[in-house]
């Protein structure tokens, strides 16, 4: 067994190959299950201490890849592997090693933070079931040592969560999830429940900690002023699939997609220069247990022609990203 | 005359003894045909302030003001009957989240006629026309088979239009819409926001726009107001503002913009949280987290003055390179 | 990173004023409601004189005054002064009855809610954690305990196990059993899809650390109100189940029984079959209001 701990040359240190989830929802009596899609095969990989953004509009799968890359589902079909190594069916010792490989922060800091426990608790609880090497002294060092790098008093250790504001409730759960110095954290919209000053904060202790411990984001969000600041590459989701794949400058200065010239055009900007005045994107996200043929953006999409409306375009390289679009050559 | 014109006005919840002023003596008005934005982050009082003009401030908050009037009527002096057929049929409100305010048991057809029986009345046909007229003007294709729908048939944003459609249905003068947008999507969002602007410029309507996201309210106020913890903190014309911030809580609200920081590695920021109930400040509020806060801002509350075409309340108010003036040493 | 930085982000992470625990808090709201101090009090009361029933009785509960039958209260003529709330048909001391009673019933009270408490908690806890089959086998079962009379299944279990006072307890324990599990399964339902329960998921808590130590407190809330209505409840069964001679047996001075043995008085005496009575109506509404006082206090949807 190749353990998840030990990076090896030349092998990424997340790599997502196909994955795909469906679920089968129940259309009442006699009118049998209905499949949804909610991610139809995303690969992506992911390099020591840099940060992925996935982004998309709700309901486009960016929450469930999270739940796929932290083993709270199992994905239907396709392959994840740490450092080479394939997370397939684990036993308890590999449960283990993953933990402390991969943890989560989650969006909303008032229900992921357990009311009734201490903060000291809360943080102890991952130490607790996956080091047990440590005895009870150790286990509470190493609470207030990860408090203190994330900007909490020590002494806060006793406090209950409702005790503290959104920002310091955000902080205790990035503690929770850097307590195994893991080398993959998960951030499901870490930021977006918070105001505006108290996001700056949280974003830069984000940023700090990955300088300082080489840690690697997924970091899924809507916000993309937030993902242009923090993240390396962007991954832009749209109803299951990648739409278009790369790193965050080119994507942002020169969005390729269709899709993505809409999300940039309709996100506000203070700087009136910045703005890109364009018509806002017509219609909604059509729903996924019935999604429309082809590629599934074309009812939405000033540039769909024929073609788009009957073949479904796969993610191909284009300009040193990666684009799903039949006629970006045309359009670009 | 202002349309909506309001004077130190407060509100305070919890007990008399040691109440907490959620809202604390904010003066503003609104002109017809304006769009007023209220920024302000979460326990700033924008929400607050208003429910309290709407009158939907229930025991045990206290509402208090000098003056609140809609058109040059009082709206403290007039008895309650008077005043909800105002604030149901001359200002109306939309709230951050659609589906909590539509009743699932009915239909949009249903919901909407129910408003407008109330403030115009009309036979059944008419009302029909009328809602089905108004689905179109707020963007909902397909208007006729919607008409029969249910509200959980409906996606966000279906649900925010029939929500906007049935606040514009007695063509009101002011339309209050708080976080109206909040809930969803950026494509959605745009929508939302353009259909409202468009609303407004069509009927001359006044529109007061509550957010938190200063990018919105940027694109779409004419005039904006920056509450926090309670009080109004700076109120200018858009682009002043954010061009030439006058009060330290708008500059460095700005600042801690991903979007002002392009290029660097680090978001500056505000330090500290808004004080809450507990730890409210003797002096300015902004005072513990504001970099250049001194003994006088520590002791003494600032009051609102005009500065450089601002109001401001602030004792040292920003010059146009963004530093503090008249303070010694 | 600089220690500079991190300082200063821990200087900015302070709390001013510490708002109030808990308990501060509950006691806030609790403190609001005037039935339910009552009640507390009345409970103190009640418990008080259980605990402490045999110094504070002046006479033995079951011994016998053959020189005093059906004496009325003081206050009336023919009293016999030595006892204040007057004797039985067979000579014994109705307020000595009536103390050991407090501590018959109280007891009777907590223990049958203990009972179904621990049993209906896990029933619960396992059957919404778990889902599936389990659930509805659970659930399924509990419908149809709760579809007939509460009484009539009560008796059925006493006459299959046999009259006493245990038996009528384990009775009343199992009928009261589907509304702990109910309850706690619901609680357990809204729980799990919370992100904390997830968060211990990723930190590798099994099931049993997420059943009981990570979802179980934060159902609790709902499960002492009923708790403390269940001792009303537990104490009117068990008074009706002696009065109709299932419960306690005589000479055990149960509330109950004490009713079921007046039966025949209740035209010439009326103390006798009057003090038991009063004493089940108090206990029975200080139990009521604190429940009522508890629910306002620890339900989150009541509080502003």
């Amino acid at each position: 067994m190749m353990s998840f701990l030990d990076s090896k040359p030349g092998v990424p240190l997340l790599e997502s190959d196909d994955l795909v989830r469906h679920y089968t929802v129940s259309r009442g009596l006699g009118r049998g299950d209905a499949v949804v899609k909610a991610l139809d095969g995303v690969s992506f990989t992911l390099e020591t201490a840099k940060t992925l953004a996935v982004v998309g509009e709700s309901g486009c799968g960016k929450s469930t890849l999270g739940r796929q890359l932290t083993l709270i589902e199992k994905p239907s079909a396709g392959a994840l592997k740490i450092n080479g190594a394939p997370v397939g069916k684990l036993s308890d010792a590999d449960a283990k090693l993953f933990r402390r490989t991969v943890q989560m922060i989650f969006q909303n800091p008032y229900g992921s933070l357990n009311p009734r426990k201490k903060v000291g608790q809360i943080l102890a609880e991952p130490v607790l079931l996956n080091m047990d090497h440590l005895g009870r002294k150790e286990r509470t060092e190493r609470v207030q040592e990860t408090m203190a790098k994330v900007g909490l008093r020590p002494e806060f250790i006793g406090r209950y969560p409702h005790m503290f504001s959104g920002g310091q409730r955000q902080r205790i759960a990035i503690a929770r999830a850097l307590i195994l110095e893991p080398k993959i954290i998960v951030a499901d919209e870490p930021v977006s429940a918070l105001d505006v000053s108290v996001q700056a904060q949280v974003l830069n202790l984000m940023m700090d900690l990955q300088d300082e411990m080489n840690v690697a984001y997924v970091f899924i969000s809507h916000d993309l002023s937030v993902v242009r600041h923090i993240a390396d590459d962007v991954m832009v989701m749209y109803l299951g699939r990648v739409a278009e794949k790369g790193p965050t400058e080119e994507l942002f200065k020169r969005p390729l997609h269709p899709y993505t010239r809409a999300l940039l055009a309709s996100a506000p900007r203070i700087d009136p220069a910045q703005r890109i005045k364009s018509e806002p994107l017509t219609g909604e996200l059509p729903s996924p247990i019935n999604p429309p043929s082809g590629c599934t953006f074309h009812k939405r999409c000033p540039f769909a022609t024929e073609q788009c409306a009957q073949i479904r375009p796969e993610l191909r390289p284009f300009d040193g990203r990666s684009v799903a679009c039949h006629r970006v050559e045309e359009i670009s | 005359m202002a349309l909506l014109e309001i004077q130190n006005l407060t509100v305070e919840f919890g007990s008399e003894d040691k109440p907490f002023r959620a809202v604390d003596t904010v003066s503003y008005h609104v002109d017809r045909g304006e769009v007023l934005g209220i920024v302000g982050e979460s326990g700033s009082g924008k929400s607050v302030s208003s429910l309290a003009i709407m009158g939907l401030i229930d025991y045990p908050g206290r509402v208090t003001a000098d003056r609140l009037s809609f058109d040059g009527q009082d709206l403290l002096k007039m008895s309650a009957r008077r005043r909800r057929q105002i604030t149901g049929k001359d200002i109306a409100m939309i709230f951050q989240d659609p589906m909590s305010s539509l009743n699932p048991c009915f239909t949009v057809e249903a919901q909407i006629m129910e408003a407008l029986k109330v403030h115009e009345g009309g036979s059944k046909r008419q009302l029909r026309d009328r809602t089905m007229e108004l689905l179109n003007q707020v963007g909902i294709p397909d208007a006729k088979s919607r008409m029969t729908a249910y509200p959980h048939q409906l996606s966000g944003g279906m649900s925010q239009r029939i929500v906007i459609a049935m606040a514009i249905a007695c063509n009101p003068r002011l339309l209050v819409a708080d976080e109206p947008t909040t809930a969803l999507d950026v494509t959605i969002q745009a929508q939302i926001i353009d259909l409202l602007l468009k609303l407004q410029e069509d009927s001359d309507m006044a529109l007061i726009l509550i957010t938190h996201d200063l990018a919105l309210v940027s694109e779409a106020a004419d005039r904006i107001q920056v509450m926090y913890a309670g009080q109004l903190f700076e109120s200018a014309p858009s682009e002043g503002l954010f061009d030439k911030p006058r009060h330290p809580y708008t500059q460095a609200l700005l600042e801690a913009l991903p979007e002002r920081s392009e290029g660097h590695h680090r978001l500056r920021t505000i330090p500290g949280v808004v004080p809450g109930q507990y730890d409210r400040p003797q002096g300015c509020l902004l005072a513990p987290r504001c970099r250049y806060a001194n003994d006088r801002c520590v002791s003494e509350q600032p009051a609102i003055t005009a500065f450089g075409g601002h109001d401001v309340r602030c004792f040292y108010p920003l010059d146009d390179q963004g530093q503090p003036t008249g303070r010694t040493a | 990173m600089s220690n500079q930085t991190l300082k200063t982000t821990a200087e900015s992470a302070d709390i001013h004023a510490a708002p109030p625990t808990p308990f501060q808090e509950f006691w806030q709201y609790f403190r609001r409601n005037r039935g339910a101090l009552v009640g507390l009090i009345v409970i103190g009361v009640i418990l008080f004189v259980a605990a402490f029933a045999q110094y504070i009785a002046p006479y033995d509960p079951i011994t016998q005054d053959r020189t005093a039958f059906l004496k009325p209260p003081f206050w009336m003529e023919g009293a016999d002064p030595r006892y204040w709330l007057g004797t039985d048909a067979v000579g014994r001391d109705i307020m000595s009855r009536l103390i050991h009673g407090a501590q018959l019933s109280v007891s009777i009270g907590v223990f049958v809610v203990i009972i179904s408490m621990v049993a209906g908690i896990t029933l619960g806890l396992v059957a919404g954690y778990f889902r599936g089959w389990i659930e509805v086998g659970v659930m399924r079962l509990m419908d149809i305990m709760l579809a007939l009379p509460s009484l009539v299944l009560a008796l059925a279990i006493v006459a299959i196990l046999g009259p006493g006072l245990e038996n009528a307890m384990l009775a009343i324990a199992i009928v009261q059993l589907p509304h702990y599990v109910r309850l706690t399964r619901a609680s357990v339902v809204s729980e799990l899809n919370k992100e904390y329960v997830i968060a211990s998921q990723i930190a590798g808590a099994g099931h049993t650390r997420q059943m009981f130590i990570n979802i179980l407190p934060n159902c609790m809330a709902p499960l002492i109100v009923q708790g403390t209505l269940g001792v009303s409840s537990a104490i009117l069964d068990a008074a009706a189940l002696g009065f109709l001679g299932l419960g306690a047996q005589p000479p055990l001075p149960e509330w109950g029984t004490m009713l079921s043995e007046a039966r025949e008085f209740v035209g010439s005496a009326w103390w006798v079959i009057t003090f038991p009575g009063l004493c089940i109506l108090t206990t029975v509404l200080a139990f009521n209001l604190m429940g009522d006082g508890l629910r306002d206090a620890l339900d989150p949807k009541m509080k502003r």
